[in-house]
């Protein structure tokens, strides 16, 4: 998907995303990252949002489901490059503390 | 002393400077097109970045409820009409004639979704809430919702 690039380095599995995440681009954004987690089963998930142009909601959706593929494998999960609005979002839903947040 | 010569004290109104009505598709490939339309309306204003950033985001939860749960994925049509006022506050009504809302407070809490749970995390309005200077819901079953919110750029 144009605006999310996946890469693999000794087992951990980074997802940079570089777009905007509503819920039209969530949609695909979820089906190829789960595709390749399943694919691969990485031992850590990071995603990082440092390029992220735009989230609402429907990003933190993504953020969540994915978090919570992570607990159901017992593989690690970061999250890096979350900006102030995305924090905020995250904060709402009580997620900055669950997940973790680096950088 | 005649009329003229009274001193008549005038409440200030806020006066309307400049409105738009857009009508887009129930596709969520539109979610963009209604964060970009709005915040171009809003420029006018020579806003800082975040507090644009924030109304961007406050449409596109709204935009997105029409989508996901008022058509339910299927076609339909979305009002969106922006009022900017003397004040520098902006308005902003979403209006859709899909499903309405049963319970407007319960659909209006932190984490209630009626979407599929794994990927709705029930938190659009919440967003609109935070974001915004106040949100306002008006709903009837199987007529269709309206969402209204104001913003003051400062």
């Amino acid at each position: 998907m144009d605006g999310l690039s996946i890469e693999f380095e000794n087992g951990q599995m980074t997802v940079f995303v570089n777009c905007e995440i509503d819920h039209h681009t969530a949609s695909r954004a979820r089906e190829e990252i789960d595709g390749e987690f399943f694919a691969n089963m990485p031992h850590r998930l990071v995603i990082d949002l440092t390029n992220m142009r735009f989230m609402d909601s429907s990003g933190l959706g993504l953020i969540m489901g994915r978090y919570s593929r992570c607990l159901a494998s017992g593989c690690e999960f970061a999250l890096y490059g979350a900006d102030e609005r995305a924090k905020c979002i995250l904060r709402m839903a009580g997620m900055d503390k669950i997940l973790n947040l680096k950088g | 002393m005649n009329q003229t010569e009274k001193k008549v004290k005038r409440k200030t109104k806020k006066a309307l400077i400049n409105e738009i009505k857009i009508t887009l598709n129930s596709d969520s490939a539109n979610e963009s097109l209604a964060r970009t339309c709005i915040a171009a309306f809003a420029s006018q204003l020579d806003p800082c970045i975040d507090q644009l950033a924030d109304l961007r985001c406050a449409v596109s939860e709204a935009v997105t409820n029409c989508i996901v749960h008022a058509y339910k994925e299927k076609k339909g049509k979305i009002y969106i009409n922006a009022r900017m006022y003397s004040d520098r506050t902006v308005s902003v009504r979403i209006t859709d004639k899909g499903c309405g809302i049963p319970d407007v407070e319960r659909a209006m809490q932190p984490l209630f979704t009626t979407g599929s749970t794994e990927e709705r995390c029930g938190m659009g309005f919440s967003v609109m809430e935070s974001f915004t200077d106040g949100v306002s819901v008006s709903s009837a079953v199987g007529k269709g919702t309206s969402v209204f919110m104001t913003k003051k750029f400062e």
